[in-house]
């Protein structure tokens, strides 16, 4: 049986003296389900928007990451460097989510948030409520423009952006998590810039 | 054309707006539990003591081999044991509509239903979603003109145009709902029939007054899984019950249970 706590986030929300990176890697490699969640539970965020990047709705992201999970649960024992886990791990969500991908079509996800009352208007377009940031009309149509030129860029294009720009990832880990050469990374992240200023272009 | 330069900044903020910072409370609770799930189902290693003696006599390189042969086998039998113990989507309450389209929610403990809307032959799709409490149990008006769904405690009703996409809303109802408790529409398109949790059924008119009839037997309708269906002529509901067929007219007459001989 596991000795899996009651609670992973209340334990990870305790002013306790949290034990290195590396050690709970090596203690989950040795089949400590606790010390996983440990390591998972400061990173489930930063997984599930690299999978959101790729599959642009939450409930395909969840499945991606449960899978992705489970996963890097069973590969754990065979990663040699415990200081390269976050690549490792996001290699392997990024691959979860892209099979996701490949197994469906075109989707248009319809918030219920977004339907108006007593109004003919039809709901044509992908839409995400998000909550507001603040700033002037101007800027927060910006990011809007931003952010629906983002959806129409590829896949692999949008999550490279969301590494570089959201999660700030170095080059060099972002390569080992898309599993390209350094090189290759700096070239996609260039080229996925142009496409985002290009799409922008073509929504104004 | 000219394409319009960003700064690194720009980027950054546009993206941290468009991008969820968070994944929802409900699916974080459920992923980190996934994998302790997932895993107490595995069956145990009964020989893992038995390596640190095996070597100790000449019999311990055979009963090395042993163990290795069987470990190999208990974990293959584990690990496709395993792939079972992850609860996956289940599809209900699939729903015909309009131009071909198939509405059905996909409830999984942990995470948020949301109604999924497919075509044969087709490869697009699309959800609909609520970011609090999940859409569940959608169902086609006759015409296929409108669907109604659960969110949360409320029905909804809305527009469904052939080409998939949802109109506007055209009512909703607070509810005490249970879930996959489904509204059933009459066969006129006029009315819809739920299972309230406050064991009636409530009859709405999305065309009418939006006003809802309460009517059943709260001794009767108390059983989980209670299914509905209208008469032809849609003035009487079946409720189907654990103690048998509650028919209930909706001009306020007395309900009529037959009861389930076979019990």
């Amino acid at each position: 049986m596991s000795n899996r706590p009651q609670s992973v986030e209340a334990m990870a929300a305790k002013p306790v003296e949290v034990p290195a990176e590396e050690a709970l890697v090596r203690r989950a490699r040795l089949g400590d389900i606790a010390a996983f969640d440990l390591i998972v539970l400061g990173r489930l965020d930063r997984c599930y928007r690299l999978a959101w990047s790729i599959l642009l709705n939450d409930a395909d992201a969840a499945d991606a990451i449960q899978d992705a999970l489970l996963s890097a649960w069973r590969q754990l024992p065979r990663l040699r460097d415990p200081s390269a886990f976050d690549g490792w791990l996001n290699r392997i969500v990024a691959n979860s989510a892209r099979m996701a991908r490949r197994g469906r079509g075109r989707v248009r996800e319809i918030p219920v948030g977004s339907l108006g009352l007593d109004d003919d208007e039809t709901v044509t377009e992908v839409r995400r409520d998000q909550p507001s940031t603040g700033g002037s009309p101007d800027r927060l149509a910006d990011r809007d423009s931003i952010g629906r030129a983002f959806d129409r860029l590829r896949a692999d294009e949008r999550a490279i952006l969301a590494l570089h720009y959201v999660d700030e990832r170095p080059v060099a880990e972002i390569a080992r998590s898309l599993g390209i050469p350094t090189g290759t990374a700096k070239w996609r992240l260039y080229a996925a810039r142009r496409a985002l200023e290009r799409a922008l272009e073509a929504e104004a | 054309m000219t394409d319009r330069h960003l700064t690194d900044a720009q980027i950054a903020s546009a993206l941290r707006a468009h991008l969820p910072q968070t994944a929802p409370a409900g699916t974080r609770r459920a992923l980190l539990g996934a994998v302790a799930v997932t895993e107490q189902q595995r069956p145990m290693l009964p020989v893992v003591g038995w390596l640190s003696n095996a070597g100790q006599d000449r019999r311990g390189g055979l009963a090395l081999l042993l163990v290795v042969g069987l470990v190999a086998l208990l974990a293959g039998l584990a690990a496709a044991g395993a792939w079972q113990a992850i609860q996956p989507r289940r599809v209900l309450a699939p729903q015909g509509g309009a131009g071909g389209w198939i509405a059905y929610d996909t409830p999984r403990r942990g995470f948020l239903s949301q109604i999924h809307l497919v075509r044969m032959g087709q490869p697009e799709r699309a959800f609909i979603t609520d970011p609090v409490n999940g859409a569940t149990c959608p169902a086609f008006s006759p015409d296929g003109s409108l669907l109604a769904y659960a969110i949360g405690d409320e029905i909804v009703v809305s527009r469904f145009a052939s080409d998939g996409s949802l109109g506007a809303e055209v009512a909703r109802y607070p509810l005490k709902f249970t879930p996959h408790r489904c509204p059933v529409w009459s066969p006129l398109g006029d009315a819809l029939a739920v299972f309230a949790s406050t064991n009636r059924i409530e009859i709405l008119r999305p065309g009418g007054s939006g006003t809802s009839l309460a009517i059943g037997d709260a001794t009767m309708l108390d059983a989980p899984g209670i299914q509905l269906v209208w008469s032809p002529r849609a003035d009487r509901i079946a409720a189907a019950t654990d103690r048998g067929i509650l028919i209930v007219p909706l001009d306020g007459g007395a309900s009529t249970l037959l009861p389930d001989s076979t019990v």
